[in-house]
Parts: C-alpha cells; structure tokens; sequence
C-alpha cells in the first residue's frame, strides 16, 4: 500500500505509461551480455527445425516410393530401396537428437537471465531511499524481484525460451512453407490464405492481453502485500484477536485476485482458440483442395499426407508466433513493473548514493593550480602549498584529496574522502516528510566539534531521529546544508563515512547472520 | 509445540492425495463436465486419421469426388466440434483451478495465522510468503495444464492402442513391445529428478526470504554500509537455485532428446520395416500403413507430454506435500478443552514456571509470583534476565516447559485462548503498524471500538496533537509500519491501541521507551486513572515507569532474585539500588519519588 499525502505532488512517482521503454532495445542489451549463448541457441534452433521439417519429407518420399513400388513391380526386392530410404531417416533422426540439446540450453538460459536480473535490480534498490519505501511497500518489491522474474510465463522465461520458441516456430514455418513450396506451389499458396486473418485478429487482441495482464500482476502483488503485512505483525494480530479480521482481509484481495484471474484466462483461452482455428481451418483447405488434386491425379498420396502432416506440424509453429507477443506483453508488463522501481528517482544530496574517487590518494593538502589546499604533500607532478578553505568537493577528477579542497571554475564531480572529522555543521536545515504539513525540522543549526558530546532531548515527534537521520544521510534536508569538515555531505564518499559512524538504535533490526557477517 | 513440532512435519502421500481430493470434491462436477468434454476432443483428434485413411484407401483410388467431399465435410465438422468443445473443457478446468487454489489458499492462511509465534520465530516472512503464493500455484497449473493434457494424453493413448489393435493385433503386439520399456526408462530417471526440483523449490523460497529480510532492513543496510554484503548473500542463494534448475534442466533434457530419436525415427523405421513387406504382399493397405505412421508417430507424444508433465506434477506434488504439513501442524489452540471461557476475578499465579526457546538454554527457571486483580506488578532486571518471556507466556504466545501458570485457580491453557487475549491490552517493544489509518491501527480494524473511543484513547495518552497535525487526521493512511511517523509517534499509537480495547489486564513492555520525559510523565499522570481497578504487569528498563508498582520483581538470569516495593527493594537488594542510583544518580534512600523524576 503507498502512501502519499494530498499536499504532495505525483512527481516522484513514475508510472507506467511515463516510462516509455523501448522494451526491444532494453531486450537486445540483456542478450549483448551473454551473447555466445544466444548464438548458440541460435544455430541449434535451426538446426532442430530443419530436421524437423525434413521427416515429413522423408515420409512422402516413402508414401510415394511405396505407391510406386504397388503400381509399377520391379524384378528387384523393392525392401531394398525403402531401405535406403530408412537410412536416411536414421541419419536426419540422429540430427536431431543433436539437436535436442537444444531445449536444456534454453532452460539453463533462462536460469542465467532470472539471476542476472534479480541482481541487477536488486542492487538498484539498495540505493533508493525513504520515497522509494514508502512507495512500494515491501510485499510489492519481492514480487517484482521474485514471482515476476520466476518460471513461465514471466519474463525469464520470456527472455530465451518465450523467444526462441518464437525463433523456432519462425524457422520451422519458414522451412515448412520451402519445403510445401518445392513439392506444390499452388497448394502451399492456399495453405496462407489464414495468415493475414490471423495477424489481424492479434493486433486487435494484444493490446487488451497487457491490461489484463498488468491487472492481474497487481492482484497478485496485494496478495502478497497482504501476506507480508499479516506474517510481520502477527504477534499484534494475535495478541488483539485479530486472526478473523485478517482472513477476511486476504479474503477480499483473493477474490479480487480470482476475477482477474478468471478474466486473463478467458483471454488466454480465446487467444488460444482463435489461432489453433484458424490453422485448423487451413488443414480442412487441405484436405478439401489437397484431396481433390489426389483424387484428379494432380498430386501423389505422399504430397497429400506430406501437405497434412505440414499443416499439423505448422498450428503450434504458427500459435506460438502471436504468442510472442501475448507473452510479450506480459513480459513487458515484468520490465515495467522493474523500471519503475529503478527509475524512481534518487536525490543528488543524500551520502548514501555516492562513489568512491579513483586515482591519486592523497595526503593532507595539495596545491594545484587554482586549488588553494590546507596542509602540505608532495604529490608526483605536483607542488604543494598552503591551506585551502574546505569548502564544496574535491573536482579534480582522478585525484583522490581527504578533507576537502575547493577548485574555482571546476564543477564537483568527485567525492571527499573523511578521514576525521573534526566539525559537523548542520546550516538551516529544514525537512518535512512526505505527506506530512509541518516540518520535521525547521532552520536547524548548530556545530559539534570533535571531542564534544551534542545531547538532543524533546517531545515525542520533535525532530530528533529525524536529525539523525539526515546527519546519517539516509535524508536529503529540503533546504539548508549539513557540512562535514566543511564539506557538504551529499559530498562525502559515504564508505568512509560509515565507517566513522557507530549508532545504537531504539529499533533493532535483526538479520538472520550473524551481525559479523552482516 | 517443540521445536521439533514447528518444523514441517512429514506428510503421507495417502494423506496429501486425501486433503487434497477434500479441495477437489465440491468441484466434481466442474471435473466430470471437463473429462467428458476431454473425451468428446480426443475422440476426434482420433477420428483425423481415420478420415484420412478412408480417403486414402476409398475416395483416391476410386477417383470418387463426391466421396472425397463427404469425407472432407466430416472433417471439417470434426474440427468445428473439438473447437467449441476446447473451449468449454478449458474454461471449465481453468476454472475447477482456480477455486480449488483460492480455496487452499484461503484455508491455509487461516490454518497459518492460529499457528503458534514459534512457529513464525522459526521461518521468515519471505518463506511464508513462498509457501502461500507461490506453493499454491504450482498446485494451480496441476489444472490449468499438467491435468488437461496428462488425461487428454493418456486417453489419447488408449484410444490410439484399441485402434491398432482392431487393425491388426499382431502388429499391434509387435508395435507396443518397446513401450513399457521406455516407459520404466522415463520413470526412473523422473524419479532421479524429483529431489532436484525439490531442492530448486527450496531455494527459490530461500532467494524470497533473503529478499524480504534485506527489503525489510535496508535502513540498517544503508546505515552501515552493508548493502554490499546483502548483494553477496543474495547472489549465492540466487546463484545455487540457478545451478540447481540447470543440472535439472540437463538431465531432463538430454534424456527426453534420446527417447524422442528412439521413438520418432527409429519406431518409424520399425513400423515401415514391418508393414511395407505386407503393403507389398497386399495384406495391408497404404492407407492403414498412414494410419500406423500418424498414430505411431503419435504413439509416444501421451509419453513425452507426461514426461514434460511430470516435472510439473512432482512440482506439485512436492508443492502440496509443504502446504499440507503446514496445514496438519497443530494450532496454538489445541487443548482438550478450549470453550472455557476465563474468568479473571482473582489472580494470576506462575507456578513454578520454567520455559526455554531452545531445549537445554532456559529463560525462566521455577519462576513463581502472583498478581492479584487490581495490583500493579512490575518487571525489572538485565537485558536477557526473562521479562518479556514471562509476559510472552502469559499472552500464550509460547507454551512454558513446566510449572503451571493459574488464572483463578484455572490453567492457563484449559482456557479459550482468544477469549483470553481479549482480556488483554498489549504494548510490545516492538512496535508494529499496520498499513492503512492512524484510526484502524489503534482499533486493529475492530468495528467494534467506535471513532469516539478511538479519539478518547489518543487524548489519554497524548497522541491527539500530533494525530491533529497529520494531513487528514486519524484518518491519515500510514506508511508501511509506520514509516511516516517518528518512533515515539508509533509508540503512542501502540499505547492507544491498549487504551481503546479498555482490557481488565494491561501489559507494557518497555512501552514508554522511546518517548520523551515530559510526555512520559503525562502519559503516567492519565495512566494511574486508567489502571485503577485494572490489573498491570509492566516491563521497564526506565525506573520511572515502576515505581508506583504494588510490586517490583527483580529478574535475574531467568529467575527473581528480589521482589518488594520500591523502597523495599531501595533498602534490602543493592542489585537494584545501583539500577536506581544510575537512572537517579541525586537520589537519595528518603527521597520521595516525585523529586527523583
């Protein structure tokens, strides 16, 4: 459940239709990281469906031989050129066991990408801050980074077997229409008429399969809010007798879950239908044309059971092709539902978020040209001098400066390293929460030097955590600074920050290692 | 329950197969529609070849058009009908799904909040989470797909082999003899994959878990700089599911790859080897040779469907077998006789108790004191000395190992436990609220406490101002626990919820920690109305909240070490006088208390 208060405006919150992904584009560079195997798959794609649609060949080329055979005895054992035949069949059969590595490639990939996507987007949250939570609430975020990413037909899956099933019933038509077209032309070309009904037909129906889809995603999602929330809190639950209230509760977000449900499988088995019809209703074309050419003479028992057997190859070649996209759709809905969470935008100004600077490490001061730098170090190439103001951040890209140093005319990019801190200066820092009137602090202003002890005593929602928060960095103020060293803290490499930083929380958090490990 | 209790027991297959066809029963008929429309499908997908063969061996050969036509009309009505017929057998199971798994959802969440809190100290939110979506669904596709096509194949396959068999029975014989061996091939190696998938189920609950731990902490993660080593745990458990699911994947794979080269070519190259000498002899017909091809081809797709089911099915399987054990855990409330209504008009005795959370490390050792109605009892001691197990056991969160606890006389346990509770108001440590408003976090969505209650406690325990201030007042829609409110905040919320529920028996646990003095005392000031004629048990690091106590028990390593009065103990225990000279450092032996807070 997200809270936001009337008072705040949605720009925070970016929704789905805001995104605008380009989801191939997002698709193609997922692929760029493990592209051998995508070439892989590739190849033995074609592979398996070349040997698949050579066995019907291989059948008609029996029929016919065999027909032939009946209607024109030779003096030779005619066994021995069905043999030859049976040969050739073992040896495309044999191909094709090759190729059915094929499948448990496509399994693994899938496993590769729900890993790699997991983590990817698992790293993006971990640099969100309180917006972010207070937006998605935990249920939520475990869904996108666990139920949306696992097994079919979630987007893992989508990602290589959603796709090269399309890549191989693409093949396989292909190579079944050369094949229908090599042995009759004209009957191949009666074979397409359903094809431009059936393309039709999807663009009407797709755009409906990602609403019903996203409906349904967020269905589950409640669920497992509901589940979340229920398990955490259940001491109050159960201290307060509450167990009826919240079964009826997930009740409700069950049944709601249940229409969509019901809803999304209606489509799914319309979709199914229509599809599945439409090349059943070209396998009737053939046996009405393809049997009247037979019965004329115009075509062999092989080339009628060979154009039949193409068609019953071709209906699941041909569903899973729209299917692309049906499950395309719902894939897409996944990389929405993960962009939305890593574009959730965070603050320049909170600590939390920033990089450590590479390059010279640096002691005490240095003096470059235009730097005016406190202490003095001599660094190769470097001469130094004097003492800086330590004001802003350290610019100079690949210089690596503790405290701070103050560059005129170079933007900050870098961050300061804290070594010690000797100040801690909070400016007229001001923050409100979201959702929230009143301020939770107000043009807040003190210092503490190193060695003094700053107690902070008030009322109950007077702003204390939340001082100790901002000077955490875990809040960026609304206005005003908090300085360390004289250096702005959204400036600070918060690594070494941390570090300087041990808290005893009201609230403990406890995580299932040990605090060591952790 | 012992520890051995809260772990999943082992569930029979007999009694998986029995609760589960419980689920399915009021949905019989939904299941006798679907396998009969099943039927009615594959009857004609039987019936294709059978056309085809009649137009093979009769319409070509006879260059009879209008028998070619006919045949040609029969299969297109053929097709028509397994068309409509699909889709009423699909919806039909898609539904029977659906209200089977809402309905174990539904009971099995019911069945997991009565369990009792060990069980949930035991297993994280994110794996119980796992075993309510994600188990239950598993179950659901067992509907949706694995069944339709298991029954459609296994007809199909019966169908195919009375069809042979009425062609020609020997050859039929001849046909099948490979069959059951390939078949005990298939099995076995599916019975090698099963604890695999097992195992990738596993982890997949752990890599939830891991996931809503770190979610649920990512403050403290941030804090201190450990989101790294968050990203490191979670890549081991991710990347062991991964290469779980891959050896799986191979095994399956590979194998099927071999049965389906000896099954497709290589039965093809036995069916034609057999039937072309008797085509040539003129015993058989092209025809019927077509008829073999297209059911032999398909002789072994029931098969490989199974197989590719199979995976589902033991996922399944393997899936129920969690949730049921879940299901035949005992609830917390599983006592002879749990209609007593308790009657609280006395006192409440711990008798001799003891109780540990792990067998061998007790918390309380032969713990034994009485609170009589109307007496304020205070618990004091070192961090770990057992006062919030005492007060955890008497809100029947754990079973104590021994002793007996007395409510009038009466055990405990003998009375019902929700009726119990309600006797209680609770304040914990932890504070935890609810997404939704300021208003059903402190009724904990009981209608019955109305809004003018619920102002009424806020006022008592001087949360009002700041509920004023909040955007829509009580009516304020909170953050995920609370997120949007400050500690103190939350913590007033948490009192007013025992305020409002106006229980004859009060228990804080450090409820007044994380507010201020000044609003600590006034809560203090309201809170001595409040609880006269009421009965408390107050657990407090912070000596201010005590010290009106009837009584004050000093715990100490799972024991009392002292109990009496404040002054009492001032005078007798120096145990707790260096506790009170470290809170009260000008406090002198005379001093009143007044002056000393």
């Amino acid at each position: 459940m997200s809270f936001i208060g009337e008072e705040e405006t949605m720009s925070d919150t970016i929704h789905y239709k805001q995104l605008n992904i380009n989801h191939i584009a997002w698709i193609r560079k997922l692929w760029s990281e493990k592209k051998g195997l995508v070439a892989l798959l590739f190849v033995l794609t074609l592979i398996s469906s070349a040997v698949a649609v050579l066995l019907p060949y291989i059948s008609k080329l029996l029929l016919d031989t065999i027909q032939r055979l009946l209607e024109h005895p030779g003096t030779t054992d005619p066994m021995l050129e069905i043999d030859r035949l049976l040969m050739l069949l073992i040896a495309v059969g044999f191909g094709g066991f090759i190729a059915s590595f094929f499948p448990a490639i496509r399994g693994m990939t899938n496993s590769v990408f729900e890993h790699l996507l997991r983590m990817k987007f698992f790293k993006k949250i971990l640099e969100k801050n309180y917006k972010f939570f207070s937006e998605f609430a935990t249920g939520d975020i475990v869904t996108r980074l666990t139920s949306d990413l696992y097994d079919f037909p979630k987007l893992s899956w989508f990602l290589c077997s959603g796709i090269f099933r399309a890549v191989e019933s693409i093949s396989k038509v292909l190579f079944c229409l050369i094949a229908m077209m090599l042995i009759s032309p004209k009957l191949t070309l009666f074979s397409l008429i359903p094809l431009p009904l059936m393309l039709a037909v999807f663009w009407v129906t797709s755009d409906k399969v990602y609403d019903v889809y996203r409906k349904n995603e967020k269905a589950v999602s409640e669920v497992n809010e509901q589940l979340e929330m229920s398990f955490s809190g259940v001491r109050i639950i159960k201290a307060y007798a509450c167990e009826d209230k919240y079964r009826r509760f997930f009740n409700e977000v069950l049944q709601k879950r249940w229409k969509t449900e019901m809803t999304a499988a209606k489509l799914d088995v319309i979709l199914h239908l229509i599809y599945q019809y439409i090349d059943l209703v070209a396998q009737v074309g053939i046996v009405f044309a393809g049997g009247l050419m037979a019965v004329r003479g115009k075509i062999s028992i092989g080339t009628f059971y060979a154009f039949y057997t193409y068609l019953m190859m071709l209906i699941y070649p041909i569903l899973d092709i729209p299917q692309l996209f049906v499950y395309g759709k719902k894939a897409f809905v996944n990389i929405d539902r993960l962009e939305e969470m890593a574009s959730f935008p965070v603050p320049g100004k909170s600590a939390s978020e920033k990089d450590p600077v590479p390059g010279i490490h640096v002691q005490g001061g240095v003096s470059v040209p235009g730097i005016h730098v406190q202490g003095g170090v001599s660094v190769p190439g470097i001469q130094v001098q004097g003492n800086v103001p330590l004001e802003g951040s350290v610019p100079v890209p690949g210089i690596q400066v503790q405290g701070g140093v103050s560059v005129p005319g170079i933007a900050p990019q870098e961050k300061t390293i804290a070594i010690d801190i000797a100040t801690i200066d909070f400016n007229e820092v001001s923050f409100t929460y979201p959702g929230r009137v009143e301020k939770a602090l107000d043009g807040v202003s003190f210092r503490v030097t190193k060695g003094e002890r700053l107690g902070v005593i008030g009322p109950v929602g007077s702003g204390k955590s939340t001082l100790i928060k901002v000077l955490l960095g875990l809040l960026p103020p609304d206005s005003g600074m908090v300085k360390i060293n004289g250096v702005p803290l959204d400036a600070i490499d918060t690594e070494t920050y941390a570090k300087k930083i041990g808290m005893s929380r009201r609230k403990l958090f406890c995580f299932l290692e040990r605090l060591r490990k952790i | 329950m012992s520890e051995a209790q809260v772990q999943n027991t082992n569930i029979s297959k007999r009694l998986v197969f029995k609760r589960f066809f419980s689920y399915f029963k009021p949905y019989w008929f939904l299941f006798a529609l679907g396998l009969l429309a099943l039927l009615a499908v594959t009857a004609s997908r039987l019936a294709g070849p059978l056309i085809l063969r009649a137009i093979i061996d009769k319409a070509i050969p006879q260059k009879d058009v209008s028998l070619m036509l006919q045949y040609a009309f029969l299969y297109f009505a053929l097709v028509i009908f397994m068309g409509v017929i699909t889709y009423f057998e699909s919806m039909l199971m898609v539904r029977l799904g659906l209200n089977v798994v809402t309905n174990i959802k539904s009971d099995l969440f019911a069945h997991m909040v009565t369990l009792p809190v060990a069980y949930f100290d035991k297993h994280q939110v994110g794996e119980l989470m796992a075993r309510v979506e994600n188990d239950t669904e598993r179950v659901k596709q067992l509907f949706s797909e694995t069944a339709i096509m298991l029954i459609t194949n296994i007809i199909y396959f019966i169908g195919m082999f009375i069809v042979f068999i009425s062609i020609d029975a020997k050859l039929a014989g001849i046909i099948f003899i490979p069959i059951p061996f390939l078949l005990a091939a298939f099995l076995l190696v599916f019975d090698k994959l099963r604890p695999l998938y097992e195992k990738a189920r596993k982890k997949y609950a752990e890599v939830c878990a891991v996931v809503t731990e770190f979610v649920q902490g990512i403050e403290v993660l941030q804090v201190f700089k450990k989101t790294e080593k968050a990203v490191s745990k979670l890549e081991k458990v991710s990347k062991e599911k991964r290469d779980i699911e891959i050896r799986a994947g191979l095994i399956e794979y590979i194998f099927m790859g071999g049965l389906q080269f000896l099954a497709g070519p290589l039965f093809l190259t036995l069916i034609i080897k057999l039937t072309a000498p008797q085509i040539f002899k003129g015993v058989l017909t092209v025809g019927t040779l077509l008829v073999f091809i297209e059911y032999g081809m398909r002789l072994f797709e029931p098969l490989f469907a199974i197989g590719e089911n199979v995976r589902s099915i033991q996922q399944a399987r393997v899936a129920m077998e969690r949730i049921f054990s879940i299901m035949s855990l005992e609830p917390e409330e599983a006592v002879a006789t749990p209609t007593n209504k308790p009657e609280f008009k006395h006192a409440i005795e711990f008798r001799d108790v003891s109780f540990a959370y792990k067998e061998g490390e007790p918390v309380l050792d032969h713990v034994s004191f009485t609170v009589k109605k109307g007496q304020t009892i205070a618990l004091v001691g070192p961090s770990g000395s057992g006062k919030t197990t005492t007060v955890s056991l008497l809100c029947r969160f754990y079973p104590y190992t021994s002793g007996e606890i007395l409510v009038d006389g009466v055990r405990l346990e003998s009375l019902d436990l929700h009726e119990w509770r309600k006797h209680i108001g609770l304040v914990l440590q932890d504070i935890y609220l609810f997404p939704g408003t300021v208003l059903e976090n402190v009724r904990v969505y009981n209608d019955k406490f109305t809004e003018l209650d619920v102002f009424k406690a806020l006022e008592t325990v001087h949360a009002d101002d700041f509920v004023r201030r909040l955007p829509h007042g009580a009516y304020t829609e909170l953050a995920e626990r609370g997120g949007n409110l400050s500690m103190g905040e939350k913590q007033l919320i948490s009192f007013a919820r025992a305020v409002v529920f106006n229980a004859d028996i009060i228990i804080m646990d450090e409820a007044t920690a994380s507010v201020d003095v000044v609003t600590e005392k006034k809560i203090q000031r309201s809170m001595k109305d409040l609880l006269k004629g009421r009965t408390a048990i107050i657990v407090a690091h912070r000596l201010s909240s005590i010290l009106t106590a009837d009584e004050i028990l000093f715990f100490k390593n799972g024991k009392i070490a002292a109990r009496g009065k404040h002054h009492e103990l001032l005078a007798e225990y120096p145990e707790y006088e260096e506790l009170v000279r470290l809170q009260f450092p000008d406090l002198s032996a005379d001093a009143e208390l007044d002056e000393a807070t």
